[in-house]
């Protein structure tokens, strides 16, 4: 559970994310500049990062310290900001207690749709092992997506939290093609039908991996925060969820083929409209 | 290819052109990630839940006041966050909605012009039937005065037996009226209540002496002559506090007015559409200025039946802050301190008095409860920087297509098949911004990773269908000797697939639904797997089945 700890821990910090419009020439070194500027006001833990604005050089800079607009605007104009210059920087601020409501509305939201989509794959597939075949992948899938987020030590956000909910729709999609195809056409061999399924799982996940490494190459590039983060996520998780599909679910669906005598399965969602 | 059997590629490319149709004539409506503002999130004190609607309508009414392009007040399904979103990241601007957010509502009741109590002096009696009751279409409402209030209500009450007594939220006591002489003629010229209850005001006259409110009528004509045609035609009805006056003297009266505290201007146009002179003048006197235009309230004042009136939004309902006029029974009226007193009234069916009732318990305890409103977000977004934004996904998106469609290329070796992959995809983009303009829903950066979410996974089921049509194909020669046809079966099994895949992420996306920021994810995933399940996947399974032998 470490992961866990590590990844919210941070939320619990007031965050100040200051933008501040460097003078164009000077780059990195002014942002170094507003960096030790900064740390006069008690900004001892200060990060900072160059992205340019349509032109504008631009700083944004990220503190849990609290910082007055007094003495940022005096440590700026300490470093040469016009008051034209000031009125172009803007603080964000980010409470604990946002944080605080953000893990505890997200916890529940989470424990919600886990509980949601048990009860949609049970009924589906009728059989309680390979439901929680399925959503076991989904669960470590998570767990390693947040541990690719801790890794880069990012801070949890709501762009995160739609990232792991769109982990979950992907690895359920692998899951649900591996299990339907085995339990559907029982009696042939395993290795067979697991062959099958793994040559259409292996295309999605591919694909999908490749789309959101696509995302993530430019959005280092281009420091967009939450699109970074969803795409981490997601090429870490669809990484992992190569493992908890093809190892972990295949292994499982063995073993209860193994242990459980042969019925036939009829689909649940047969709808006329899906058929001429 | 008979319509009746290609009826779903049909209707995804009709849906196709009428989306396509909706983007380039209604448009898109983009949230503040991409337009630029400013949000802010606030956190209710202790017991803010119990009131939180009222004050999301406090907050609506004021911020509208502000003449801001759009602004949005939203509540959080917990009940104790409200997220305010609007369109400006002027620093003096958001220091105004600041203040706006800060304030507290103020309830007042006074009886003609003259007050009776306010604020912390008047409170729900919950000692009696627990503060109303319902008795069929007829409620009632407890209230106690304290301190001044019980006096001087006695006194502003005496003798005014039959009388009618206003009550108020947030009248704005430091504020005066500017409106164009023509808007000053129809408001001198009608009842304020055409029942015979309340006879005896006009509009103009209720605004100027019972809610307090100075109306400054000016005339932008240079001839005076044409205004007094006009209150000629008017019958001469007009009120003598407030002639219609040349621009050189209304500026004089503004001047006065705000040198007696009234900072703040109420105006029916933008300042910007005043004439020249006017518009100077506020900005000399650094007037605050609130804008409340006839297209937001078109109707002046209503003339609701007896004992509603709570619902109207009429123009003067909204800058006067009225809730409600009651008239004042005989019993009040001898003089003596009142220290109880009971609202009551008739409405037109049962539920109505329940939801009247309970109007007056929130605005008597809103303005005195002690709720207080921290900010706990604030965070601005700059225009440019959502610009620059959207240069960037477009260059994501055509990085991502085309390894998707290199992968697929690889995979199957079928370039029809993998353009008609493609092709299907993009219609679901389409289709997905043709229902957004529609509902002219917001779209901000949580609904652009909601329609990445749905087109990933509409592309993971177009190959399963694939693969499974594939796969009926090869079977076709061995078992079609035997009767067993492939396809069908095939398409059949995708879509057990497909429907368990899209009933998980709708459910898992149905939770969402309740936080404020993830909702716009939540909603266009649901709505982009909903489109690709009942419209793209049909329509892409049927040209597989047609095309399966010729891919």
């Amino acid at each position: 559970m470490g992961y866990y700890e590590k990844v919210y821990s941070r939320v619990d910090y007031r965050v100040w994310l200051i933008t501040v419009p460097l003078l164009a020439q000077l780059l990195l070194p002014a942002a170094r500049n507003v960096k030790s500027a900064f740390e006069q006001c008690g900004a001892t833990d200060m990060g900072a990062n160059v992205q340019n604005i349509e032109g504008r050089t631009t700083a944004i800079l990220k503190t849990r310290a609290e910082i007055s607009k007094e003495c940022a605007d005096k440590a700026l104009s300490s470093i040469g900001f016009t008051q034209e210059d000031l009125a172009k920087v803007i603080p964000t601020t980010f409470r604990p207690e946002l944080g605080q409501t953000l893990i505890a509305q997200g916890s529940r939201v989470f424990i919600m749709a886990g509980i949601l989509m048990m009860i949609v794959i049970f009924v589906a597939f009728r059989s309680i092992i390979p439901s929680i075949a399925v959503i076991q992948a989904a669960v470590f899938d998570v767990i390693i997506g947040l541990g690719a987020l801790s890794l880069m030590g990012f801070e949890m956000s709501l762009a995160g939290f739609a990232a792991l909910l769109m982990l979950i729709g992907y690895s359920v999609d692998t899951d649900i093609v591996l299990t339907s195809n085995v339990l559907k056409d029982r009696g042939k061999p395993l290795a067979e039908q697991v062959n099958r399924a793994f040559t259409t799982g292996i295309t999605m996940t591919c694909t999908a991996i490749a789309a959101m490494t696509a995302v993530l190459i430019v959005s280092t590039f281009v420091q967009i925060e939450t699109i970074h983060q969803i795409a981490l996520v997601l090429v870490a998780g669809l990484s992992a969820d190569l493992m908890t599909t093809w190892l972990v679910n295949v292994a499982i669906l063995d073993w209860y083929l193994k242990r459980t005598p042969v019925h036939s399965g009829k689909s649940r969602f047969n709808f006329r409209i899906f058929r001429s | 290819m008979s319509l009746s059997s290609n009826w779903r590629i049909v209707l995804l490319t009709v849906l196709v052109v009428l989306s396509l149709l909706l983007i380039a004539t209604k448009g898109l409506t983009y949230g503040i990630d991409f337009a630029g503002g400013t949000e802010m999130k606030m956190k209710l004190g202790e017991g803010g839940d119990a009131v939180i609607d009222t004050i999301v309508d406090i907050l609506k009414n004021r911020l509208n006041g502000l003449g801001l392009k759009s602004t949005q007040v939203l509540k959080e399904a917990d009940n104790q966050h409200i997220v305010v979103k609007v369109s400006t990241v002027v620093p003096e601007e958001v220091a105004r909605v600041k203040d706006i957010i800060n304030q507290q509502a103020i309830f007042e009741q006074m009886v003609e012009g003259e007050l009776c109590a306010s604020g912390s002096e008047i409170a729900l009696d919950i000692s009696q039937q627990g503060g109303s009751f319902i008795s069929g279409e007829q409620w009632q409402v407890y209230v106690k005065t304290n301190g001044d209030g019980p006096e001087r209500c006695g006194n502003v009450m005496k003798g005014k037996a039959g009388h009618m007594t206003d009550i108020f939220l947030d009248r704005p006591n430091k504020a005066f009226i500017l409106v164009d002489s023509d808007t000053c003629g129809e408001m001198s010229n009608a009842d304020f209540r055409s029942h015979g209850e309340d006879s005896g005001y006009t509009q103009l006259s209720f605004i100027e002496q019972r809610a307090l409110v100075p109306v400054v009528c000016y005339s932008a004509s240079a001839a005076p002559e044409s205004n007094d045609t006009l209150l000629g035609e008017l019958g001469l009805q007009a009120n003598k506090t407030s002639e219609t006056l040349s621009l050189a003297d209304t500026i004089e009266e503004m001047g006065r007015l705000s040198g007696e505290g009234k900072k703040t201007i109420i105006l029916m146009v933008n300042a910007t559409s005043l004439p020249q002179e006017l518009a100077g003048t506020i900005s000399e006197l650094n007037l605050t200025t609130k804008v409340y235009s006839r297209e937001v309230y078109p109707v002046l004042h209503e003339n609701p039946g007896e004992g509603s009136g709570d619902n109207s939004v009429s123009w003067i309902d909204t800058v006067t802050g009225l809730k409600s006029t009651l008239r004042i029974s005989e019993g009040l009226t001898h003089g003596t301190p009142v220290y109880n007193s009971v609202f009551e009234g008739s409405s037109s069916s049962v539920d109505e008095a329940k939801s009247t009732a309970q109007e007056f318990r929130i605005w008597l305890t809103s303005g005195n409860l002690p709720v207080k409103i921290s900010i706990v977000l604030e965070r601005p977004n700059l225009p440019e920087l959502g610009q620059q934004f959207f240069k960037y996904v477009g260059l994501m998106a055509v990085l991502a297509i085309g390894l998707v469609a290199a992968i697929i290329s690889i995979r199957y070796r079928r370039p029809k098949l993998s353009m008609f992959i493609l092709i299907t995809s993009f219609s679901e983009i389409i289709l997905i911004l043709g229902f957004a303009s529609m509902m002219s829903w917001e779209l901000d950066m949580a609904a652009f990773a909601g329609i990445i979410a749905a087109i990933g996974t509409g592309v993971d089921h177009q190959i399963i269908i694939t693969d499974e049509a594939l796969r009926g194909e090869r079977k076709k020669k061995e078992e079609r000797e035997q009767g067993l046809w492939g396809i069908q079966q095939a398409l059949g099994r995708a879509f057990f697939i497909i429907m368990t895949s899209v009933l998980t992420v709708v459910f898992a996306m149905f939770p969402l639904l309740s936080i404020t920021d993830l909702r716009g994810f939540a909603f266009t995933t649901i709505v982009g797997v909903l489109i690709g399940l009942l419209v793209t996947r049909p329509a892409f399974a049927r040209i597989v089945e047609l095309y399966s032998d010729r891919l």
